[in-house]
C-alpha cells in the first residue's frame, strides 16, 4: 500500500470511528481521553493537561476513515512551553546544562531538572 | 445546580462539569452543537433511577449517551445532564440463543465475545467498533445486514429501562420502544437474540451505468437464501472511495456461492462500504439522510431522481435505505416530498432527533406523545428530541 499523506486534523467530521481502539478512552470510559475529544479540543483552542494520559499510540490515526494526522505530540510540546522548561532549555542551548552557570560554590536556587 | 447530590449518587470519579469534558460532550456525529450541564458515568440501575428522580423534582432534561455516533442530534444535550452509559457495558447472563447485557456494550465488543462461541449480534451498522447496543435501540439501527436480519427491533427479547419517574419497567413490546431516540426510557439492559456466525463468506460485485439496470440484479440476488447484505454504491461515491466512477452492487453470501471468497478481498470490500459516509463527509457531503423506500420500481425512481441532484448515495438497497449525502445548509423540501410521494418515510435507520424534526410524520409524533404519556409524563428524557 502506498503511504498517503496524511490531512490536518481541521477536517474532522467527528464520526467518532478513531474511538475504536483508543486504550485511554478504553480505560477511562471519558471522551476526553479518546482521540475524538482531543480532536475536537485541537480544533477549538482547548488543549489540557488530559493530553499527557494520551500513549501517543496513533491507533486512532490507523483508524480514522478520512487519514487525518491524529498526532498529538504538537499539543504536549506546547503544553510543555512552561516558565521553567523555557528557563531549562535557554540554559541547556547556552551552558551545555539545565541549571545554568555552573560557578564554584554556588548552590542552584532553582532546579529544573534532576 | 444539583451537583453535590449527583455527587453523592455516582461518587466524585463518575461526575464532571469542567470545560473541556462539557466541550467533548456537547456533539455526536452529527453537525448539531449543544450544551451539557453535567456529564455523569453512573455505574448500576439504582444510580441511573436516584439521578432521574433528581432531574424530575427539578425540570432537569437527561440526555442518554452511548458511543455518540448518531448522525441526527439525538445525544446532543439541551442545556442537559448527559447520561454517559459507558462504564455500564457488562455482559450479565448468557445462553445459546440469547444473551442478557447492559446497554452501554460497544457491539464489535460483544460480538468478539460472542465469536469464541461460533455466535453473534448480526445487526450490523457500518459504526460497529463503536456504537453501543443502548444506542442502537434506541435509534433502531440497522446495517449491512439488513436484507437478511432486518433491525435491531428484530432481535430484541425484552429490555429493561428506567422511565421519567425513576421507576424501572420491564418493555416487552420492544417494536414500540426500539427508535425511541431516549425520550421515552433510559435502558439499562437488553436481552438480545442470536444468530450463529457463518461459517464462510463470499461477494459478488456487480457494475453497472444506470440506475434501472439494478434491476437486472436484485430480484434474483434477493431471492437467494444465503444472501447476507445487498449495498450499493453510485457512481460518485465510488469514486470517492478510489474504485470506478459506476454503481457498485455488492453482494455477500453466507457460503461460497460468490467469486470474491478470499479473506483479505472480503474485507476490502467490507471497510470500503464501512468508510463511505465519512468518506463523502471529509469532501463536503455530510448531511447523510435515511429515506427507506420499499418499492424496488419506486427505489428505482427514486435513485434517478438523485441523479439529477448530482449527490453522491449509497445504501443498504437489499432494505429500500439510501443514504444521499448533501452539503451542510442545503434546503431539503423537495426531497423530503419526493420521498413521501414515493410511499417512502423520512428515516429508515438513523432517527429522527434534532436534524429531522421538521418532518416527523404526524402519525409518529401522536404515538411518541402517547407512549410518552405512559413513561415519562414530566418530560425529562431528551426534551426536544424528534418531536
Ligand atoms: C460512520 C458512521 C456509520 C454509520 N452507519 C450506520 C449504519 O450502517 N446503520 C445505522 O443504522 N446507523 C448507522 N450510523 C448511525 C449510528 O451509528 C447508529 O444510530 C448507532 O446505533 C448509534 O449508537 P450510539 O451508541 O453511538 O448512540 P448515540 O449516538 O450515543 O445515541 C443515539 C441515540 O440513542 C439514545 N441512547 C443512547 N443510549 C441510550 C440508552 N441506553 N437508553 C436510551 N437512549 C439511549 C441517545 O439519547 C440518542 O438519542 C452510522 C454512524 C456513523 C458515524
Ligand atoms: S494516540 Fe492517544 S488518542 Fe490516539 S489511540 Fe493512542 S492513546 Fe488514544
Ligand atoms: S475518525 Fe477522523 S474524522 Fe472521524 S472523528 Fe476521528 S479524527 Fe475526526
Amino acid at each position: 500500500m502506498t503511504d498517503v499523506k496524511k490531512k490536518p486534523l481541521s477536517g474532522c467530521i467527528n464520526c467518532g470511528m478513531c474511538n475504536a481502539d483508543c486504550p485511554t478512552l478504553k480505560a477511562t470510559n471519558n471522551e476526553l481521553f479518546g482521540p475524538r475529544g482531543r480532536a475536537n479540543m485541537v480544533n477549538n483552542n482547548s488543549s489540557d493537561e488530559s493530553f499527557y494520559i494520551c500513549t501517543l499510540c496513533r491507533a486512532c490515526e490507523a483508524k480514522c476513515p478520512l487519514n487525518l494526522e491524529l498526532d498529538f505530540r504538537k499539543e504536549r510540546g506546547k503544553l510543555q512551553r512552561t516558565k521553567a522548561n523555557e528557563e531549562m532549555i535557554k540554559n541547556i542551548r547556552k551552558y551545555g546544562n539545565p541549571i545554568g552557570e555552573l560557578k564554584d560554590g554556588k548552590v542552584p536556587d532553582e532546579l529544573y531538572c534532576c | 445546580m444539583h451537583l453535590s447530590e449527583f455527587e453523592s449518587i455516582v461518587g466524585k470519579e463518575n461526575l464532571n462539569y469542567f470545560p473541556n469534558t462539557k466541550l467533548v460532550y456537547s456533539s455526536d456525529a452529527s453537525m448539531y452543537k449543544g450544551n451539557p450541564l453535567v456529564v455523569l458515568w453512573p455505574e448500576t440501575i439504582e444510580q441511573i433511577q436516584k439521578i432521574v428522580m433528581i432531574a424530575k423534582k427539578n425540570f432537569l432534561d437527561i440526555t442518554t449517551r452511548g458511543g455518540g455516533t448518531g448522525l441526527v442530534g439525538g445525544a446532543v444535550p439541551k442545556r442537559s445532564i448527559v447520561l454517559n452509559m459507558s462504564k455500564m457495558n457488562k455482559i450479565l447472563d448468557f445462553d445459546n440463543d440469547s444473551i442478557l447485557v447492559e446497554a452501554g456494550i460497544v457491539l464489535d465488543d460483544l460480538n468478539m465475545i460472542l465469536s469464541q462461541k461460533g455466535l453473534y449480534f448480526p445487526i450490523i451498522p457500518s459504526s460497529h467498533e463503536v456504537c453501543t447496543i443502548g444506542g442502537m435501540i434506541s435509534c433502531n439501527a440497522s446495517g449491512k445486514r439488513a436484507v437478511k436480519y432486518g433491525s435491531t427491533k428484530n432481535y430484541i427479547n425484552y429490555l429493561e429501562v428506567v422511565d421519567g419517574s425513576g421507576a424501572v419497567r420491564k418493555v416487552n413490546d420492544v417494536e414500540k420502544f426500539c427508535g425511541t431516540e431516549g425520550t421515552v426510557g433510559i435502558i439499562v439492559n437488553a436481552e438480545l437474540k442470536l444468530e450463529m456466525l457463518p461459517k464462510k463468506i463470499s461477494m459478488d460485485v456487480f457494475k453497472f451505468d444506470r440506475a434501472t439496470d439494478m434491476s437486472i440484479y436484485t430480484p434474483e440476488l434477493k431471492e437467494k437464501p444465503q444472501l447476507l447484505s445487498l449495498e450499493l454504491l453510485d457512481p460518485k461515491t465510488s469514486s470517492m472511495l478510489n474504485l470506478e466512477e459506476r454503481y457498485h452492487l455488492i453482494a455477500e453470501y453466507e457460503n461460497s456461492l460468490g467469486e470474491i471468497r478470499e479473506p483479505e478481498e472480503i474485507e476490502k470490500w467490507d471497510s470500503l462500504r464501512d468508510s463511505a459516509y465519512s468518506k463523502i463527509a471529509g469532501l463536503g457531503y455530510s448531511l447523510i439522510e435515511d429515506p427507506e423506500i420499499l418499492d424496488d420500481e419506486k427505489l428505482a425512481v427514486f435513485m434517478k431522481y438523485l441523479e439529477g441532484l448530482n449527490v453522491p448515495f449509497f445504501g443498504h438497497v437489499g432494505i429500500g435505505i439510501l443514504h444521499p449525502c448533501f452539503k451542510q445548509g442545503t434546503d431539503l423540501a423537495d426531497f423530503f416530498k419526493t420521498v413521501e410521494s414515493l410511499g417512502g418515510s423520512v428515516t429508515g435507520e438513523h432517527g429522527i432527533g434534532l436534524a429531522k424534526k421538521k418532518y416527523t410524520p404526524k402519525i409518529m409524533r401522536d404515538k411518541l406523545l402517547l407512549y410518552k404519556k405512559s413513561f415519562d409524563p414530566s418530560n425529562i428524557l431528551n426534551r426536544g428530541k424528534i418531536i
